[in-house]
């Protein structure tokens, strides 16, 4: 039987894709996780590393390319389902010291659930402002090239995100 | 207690937090802080805020990013190198041709075939039935081609050329209703001939008169061609011409004349 290889250019080697992916993977989930959720996180970081793959040329930074088309596939998805995505509860934080007073722990505990409440109910835009700039350091050109916004925009709208998160807060301490 | 301005001022914190304010604006955001008790508050807020969001656990497990990348592996690498049959384009097409062809030869009848005059007959009643391989479009036909009594017995003469030079039968000719009179290639009469000298042409050996051919018309039933005589038919040979224009499956346009020859109840045909 004759075999013959598929013929469409790809933009990276094999070493190159693998290098990527250990890289930016990681960040890119803990990024799209808390955008959608866990479940949907995999599929779309799993989309967005097919997208790098399949296009035509290498863009010339990987990391504001990876980060904006798992920003545009989670805002999609969001507008398809419209729903708050479900943050599992591992992500609250485990006891760091076996000897540690168990009221400490649990109203440490008690806080971040309410801070993560907080935070869930926020629109996913401010979201992400708030996960790039605090979580994973990008300057504001960074976040705008990310999401696709002028600087100035990023600076407005990361002190909406905080001042919303702010007003979260306190409703969710009022509870 | 929340002040006017503090909008502003809560903006410059903001700013402060990412470090985007320049060393004059930091200076009155202090000046402000000192004074206001709400924006001290919120300054709190959004530093606990940013450290516990740039603290937050991963939710990224290896096992996790492992399962990640086989999937993503599987649907690109591996896919890529993965050896492919060949498809089969080319030879299924050719075999749906060959397919459709061979049906449309079952259902229709050979594609190449041309329409044809297939066999002729003396019917009762003075007809002549010219019988086609196939059914033909009504509008091909001329219609119904009359030939009057008159133009028959003037061609009714001995033929000294044309196809049945030669013979001593009589001979008629049909054709077509818009010329009147029937084409047919032949030689002038030789009482109508021009003389040429003084010379006493040799006679003639008499001949008994023919017969005239009785006026027909050729008409159009379904395949066939019927050629109806409006009398008796003679009992010598003769022939006549029928006219026809087929046209085949494709639409083209086939002109045919067929000499009929009768003699006696024997019928046959040349295509002219």
């Amino acid at each position: 039987m004759r075999c013959r290889q598929r013929k469409h250019a790809v933009a990276f080697s094999e070493d190159e894709f693998e290098n990527i992916y250990r890289t930016w993977a990681p960040a890119l989930f803990n990024f799209t996780a808390r955008l959608v959720g866990r479940q949907e996180a995999r599929d779309l970081v799993q989309e967005t590393f097919l997208r790098l793959f399949r296009t035509p040329a290498p863009p010339d930074r990987v990391k504001p390319w990876l980060y904006r088309v798992a920003y545009r596939l989670c805002i999609d998805h969001h507008r398809r389902k419209k729903a708050a995505p479900a943050h599992p509860v591992s992500e609250l934080p485990e006891p760091g010291d076996p000897g540690a007073n168990p009221e400490t722990v649990y109203l440490a505990r008690e806080a971040m659930a309410r801070f993560l409440a907080a935070f869930r109910n926020l629109p996913p835009e401010g979201r992400a402002l708030l996960l790039l700039r605090e979580k994973d350091n990008a300057s504001y050109r960074e976040i705008a090239a990310i999401t696709g916004i002028t600087v100035e925009a990023v600076r407005s709208r990361l002190y909406r995100a905080r001042a919303a998160l702010h007003r979260a807060l306190a409703i969710e301490e009022a509870k | 207690m929340r002040l006017a301005g503090c909008t502003y001022w809560e903006y410059q914190i903001s700013l402060d937090l990412d470090d985007e304010l320049a060393v004059d604006g930091r200076d009155a955001l202090d000046r402000h802080l000192n004074g206001c008790a709400h924006c001290r508050g919120v300054r709190e807020t959004f530093a606990a805020a940013s450290g516990v969001l740039s603290s937050l656990p991963d939710l990224a497990d290896p096992g996790l990013l492992a399962a990640l990348h086989d999937d993503i592996w599987v649907k690109t690498y591996r896919a890529r190198h993965k050896p492919k049959r060949r498809r089969l384009v080319w030879p299924a097409v050719a075999a749906a041709l060959l397919a459709a062809f061979a049906a449309a030869n079952l259902w229709l009848g050979p594609l190449w075939q041309r329409p044809a005059l297939v066999a002729v007959t003396l019917a009762p009643g003075n007809c002549l039935e010219l019988i086609f391989n196939q059914s033909m479009d009504s509008t091909s036909w001329p219609g119904t081609a009359t030939v009057p009594a008159s133009a028959a017995g003037r061609l009714n003469a001995p033929m000294t050329g044309g196809p049945s030079a030669g013979t001593a039968a009589p001979f008629a000719a049909g054709g077509s209703q818009t010329q009147g009179a029937p084409q047919m290639s032949h030689a002038p009469a030789m009482e109508n001939s021009p003389v040429f000298g003084t010379f006493s042409p040799k006679a003639a050996p008499a001949q008994p008169t023919p017969a005239p051919v009785p006026s027909y018309t050729v008409s159009r039933q379904g395949d066939q061609l019927v050629v109806s005589f409006a009398g008796p038919l003679p009992k010598g040979p003769f022939q006549i011409l029928v006219p026809a224009t087929l046209r085949d499956r494709w639409g083209r346009k086939l002109g045919r004349t067929y000499l009929v020859v009768i003699d006696q109840g024997s019928v046959a045909v040349k295509t002219q």
